[in-house]
């Protein structure tokens, strides 16, 4: 009986330790080595590919992405949608400098109303079929009636009224100016007709199609394997140079820090404190700092549209004194990179008009007990990220209230667009918007805006200044109507911006970038030279 | 016998009403909205009108006790529906369950054997060095959470080491369809197996020292019966039947389990479904989801009941 006991676990343990051992070794022996030198020489290694692709990561992590199909380019432009989708134009790392891509060429009226672009001859779509001026016709107009959609498309082709197209050229007459439609057309992917025409706008994003999408960019889907990855091989119908990179291969995964340990992706994104050190620890990926316009700031809860009010908001002075008794140059140290601005125009944009809200505890103290505020009620905050970060940022305003004589009690969202503008049960929000210009900025305090009406009352005293904005063509106009809105935002004070943080891309040393190349919003398509990018050897 | 296992198969159907009833309306409580995972805040601001659209489609505008009702319907015909995001139910139970089955199955098989032998031999020689080390990583097993044991795992074996991946369960390019699965396999059904050891192993060994103090184990030795006999014989086989219990109790906890380690591991079963599901609100995966669980909960506890039934004559069955 003995020996029959131990020769049983004897034999359970051994097969046990030999799985583990023998899996491991046989196939990925390259990954081993170089994973076990780079631990001995003390870096933070992951184990080298051993296959020849581009490797990818795409979170599913956040309920917004789903592992059963590939994200589309109408959401979010993530690298992976931009190998396989191009638009009419292609912007650089600005996204207000734009050249023709699947245009040859273009051309806008001098009232700034009617744009002519005529398509490249010959564009063919991955099956095959020719890519026509009614693909483009047919997506604008879809994009109009799409509910999953960046606000970029809608708010600039809600100023199209008419759409002509003849042979080649296709010809969108506007209503009214906007100035940046060159840039939104250079991020916005034109899908093909013949395959999407029956499908439902209001849910084109879960449309089967996206199993097995046509594409237009450098790469077409290889293989979709669900729950797990997506492969992309070279188009062979694209028209352009062929890229170096044969394969690339998109991993499903839920963290983006350890597919980059584990080896599981070239090509990181974010902004994120933990996310940024971590990546920057590890001696196989370089760092690319991106200046991009990542708000984070205050909203403070006024009136619904309902006529509802806060009263204890309603002084603009209690705001005022709010946003004094924080230290907002001390929240900005929280993240690797974040620039403290006073209004939606950063500080080293030429159109910031230079007014500062400076911090001084006394004086903030001072002046909420001056303005009548009921010192014995609950100032209530209310967030919905819930990164380390921003728990520590907003521990820290409760502090800093606290130390302004305010009791103050901030509450963790799960649905912050529910909580922040329908329940409204608090005076003090903190939000981020990853913005792709200034416009959207100040787009939110128009009396129309879906969300913000909800907490600013309606007020219509920007609508005019804002419709003046998008239809600023010079940089003079422009600049005028950023200095005005900004006065009027330093006055109302119904949000105010914390910071603007600072995104990094992360690139693998697997991966030789050309010369040059400036890395953009990476939730945004640019020119990234990717058909010049090379797999180290 | 036949009376039993229908009554018990009848009385899993208004089990199974009432806990989706709960389910659907907890989720209700939650105060999450779907449409807030599935479109961007700016659109929300930009294009109300779409968006409204949108939720009417979904049929979010209507009363929950019609959603419900409507739910519930379309599961009865055999229609479980659609997730929020558009994909068809069936098709995600169809590709996520078996993963989550073998996760499930694999560790349960690994477990049994490792915990009840170790927990058999930590008995029999009661106080030895196995015994000793035994119950130290019993308490280990129990004391350390799952997911911590799965963060350590791939820190370990995928990053440090680079010996298994550390997420998914198929890969690219994969040669042999059996060396992929069992790397992919590996750490993830290990994570599961440890905690479902400690547990085994510490009942096994418990079980097993009773039988062994027994009158009838005494007995059988003062006739002179072989040492390994009356271990295998006559200690083993009456020490098995509350572990078998535990044993099968342990399989929807080891599904409801998952959801944790396929989180952690990126593997793209049940678990990993549900967990999105809730973070966005997606209720007509989360109901079906959690239906599943609780089916298997209920199963294995009606496959106790039978086990018992059949394994001790004293249960009287329907009677």
């Amino acid at each position: 009986m003995k020996k029959m006991l131990a020769l049983l676990l004897a034999t359970t343990l051994t097969a046990a330790s030999l799985a583990g051992c023998g899996g491991g070794g046989e196939t990925s022996g390259d990954a081993t080595n170089a994973a076990t030198e780079a631990a001995a020489s003390g870096e933070t290694a992951a184990p080298v590919a051993s296959d020849g692709s581009l490797k990818l990561a795409v979170t599913t992590g956040d309920g917004s992405t789903t592992d059963d199909r590939i994200p589309t380019p109408w959401y979010n432009r993530i690298l992976a949608t931009n190998l396989m989708y191009r638009g009419l134009f292609l912007a650089d790392s600005t996204l207000t400098e734009v050249e023709p891509d699947m245009a040859e060429s273009y051309e806008v009226s001098e009232d700034g109303l009617v744009y002519t672009i005529t398509l490249k001859d010959g564009l063919k779509w991955s099956d095959g079929e020719p890519i026509t001026v009614d693909d483009v016709q047919w997506s604008i107009e879809t994009a109009l009636e799409a509910a999953q959609i960046n606000s970029i498309y809608t708010a600039a082709f809600k100023t199209i009224s008419s759409i002509a197209t003849d042979g080649n050229t296709i010809t969108l007459t506007l209503s009214e100016p906007y100035a940046a439609m060159l840039d939104v057309l250079a991020q916005f992917a034109i899908l093909p007709k013949h395959s999407l025409e029956n499908a439902d706008p209001l849910k084109l994003e879960s449309d089967t199609f996206w199993t097995a999408p046509v594409t237009s960019g450098m790469y077409a889907l290889d293989e979709l394997n669900v729950g797990n990855y997506f492969t992309l091989k070279v188009n062979e119908n694209y028209e352009g140079e062929a890229p170096k990179i044969e394969k690339v291969t998109c991993y499903f995964v839920s963290d983006y820090v350890t597919a980059a340990q584990a080896g599981n992706t070239d090509y990181v994104y974010g902004n994120a404190a933990d996310l940024v050190e971590a990546l920057q620890n590890m001696s196989n990926f370089n760092a690319h700092e991106v200046d991009v316009l990542f708000y984070k700031y205050f909203i403070f809860n006024m009136k619904g549209i309902d006529g509802n009010e806060n009263p204890a908001m309603q002084n603009v002075e209690v705001r005022k004194a709010i946003i004094e008794a924080i230290d907002r140059a001390t929240l900005a140290t929280l993240y690797p990179t974040a620039n403290v601005l006073n209004s939606g125009v950063p500080n080293y944009d030429p159109a910031y008009n230079g007014f500062e809200y400076t911090f001084d505890a006394e004086k903030a103290k001072a002046d909420i007990a001056a303005s009548g505020y009921d010192m014995s009620r609950t100032l209530k905050i209310c967030y919905y990220n819930n990164d380390q970060t921003t728990i520590d940022l907003i521990n820290t305003v409760v502090y800093y209230l606290q130390q302004a004589g305010l009791t103050v009690e901030a509450t963790l969202s799960n649905d912050g667009t529910t909580d922040l503008f329908t329940t409204r049960d608090y005076d003090l929000g903190f939000k981020g918007k990853s913005a792709f210009s200034i416009d959207e900025w100040y787009t939110e305090y128009m009396s129309t805006d879906g969300l913000f009406a909800n907490i600013f009352g309606g007020d219509t005293s920007f609508d005019a200044l804002v419709a003046d904005l998008s239809k600023a063509v010079t940089e003079e106009d422009r600049n005028a109507v950023l200095t005005e809105l900004q006065a009027l935002e330093q006055e109302k004070v119904y949000k105010v911006p914390v910071f603007t943080v600072g995104t990094y891309v992360f690139t693998s040393n697997r991966v030789n970038i050309p010369e040059g190349v400036e890395f953009c919003n990476p939730l945004y398509m640019c020119d990234l030279d990717f058909e010049n990018w090379e797999l180290a050897q | 016998m036949l009376k039993f296992i229908i009554k018990k198969l009848l009385m899993m159907i208004p089990m199974l009403l009432l806990i989706s009833f709960i389910v659907y309306f907890g989720l209700q409580l939650t105060g999450i909205d779907p449409i807030n995972f599935m479109v961007s805040p700016e659109m929300l601001s930009a294009n109300k009108e779409n968006v409204e659209a949108l939720r009417e489609s979904l049929g979010l505008n209507d009363p929950l006790i019609i959603q419900y009702f409507r739910w519930l319907g379309n599961c009865l015909r055999g229609d479980l529906g659609y997730s929020f995001d558009g994909s068809s139910i069936a098709s995600i139970i169809k590709v996520r369950l078996p993963y989550t089955f073998e996760l499930a199955g694999y560790s349960l098989v690994l477990s049994a054997i490792i915990g009840i032998g170790i927990g058999i031999i930590s008995a029999v020689r009661q106080n030895g060095v196995i015994d000793y080390v035994g119950r130290v990583l019993a308490v280990l097993g129990q004391a350390v959470p799952q997911f911590l044991v799965g963060i350590i795992l791939i820190q370990v074996f995928s990053i440090k080491l680079g010996w298994f991946p550390s997420a998914n369960r198929v890969s690219p390019d994969a040669t042999n369809a059996f060396v992929d699965a069992f790397q992919h396999l590996f750490l993830p059904v290990l994570t599961l197996t440890i905690g479902m050891v400690a547990v085994l192993m510490r009942y096994a060994r418990n079980t097993m020292l009773d039988v062994l103090n027994s009158d009838y184990i005494k007995t059988a030795r003062s006739k002179g019966i072989p040492e390994w006999k009356v271990y295998l014989k006559h200690g083993f086989r009456n020490a098995m039947k509350p572990v078998l219990v535990i044993l099968v109790f342990r399989i929807p906890m080891l599904v409801g389990g998952s959801v944790v380690i396929e989180s952690v591991f990126s593997y793209p079963g049940i678990g990993l479904t549900m967990t999105n599901a809730i973070v966005s609100g997606d209720y007509p995966i989360v109901l079906v989801t959690t239906l599943i669980i609780a089916a298997a909960m209920l199963i294995c506890s009606f496959m106790v009941d039978v086990f018992n039934a059949l394994l001790d004559p004293r249960v009287r069955l329907g009677e």
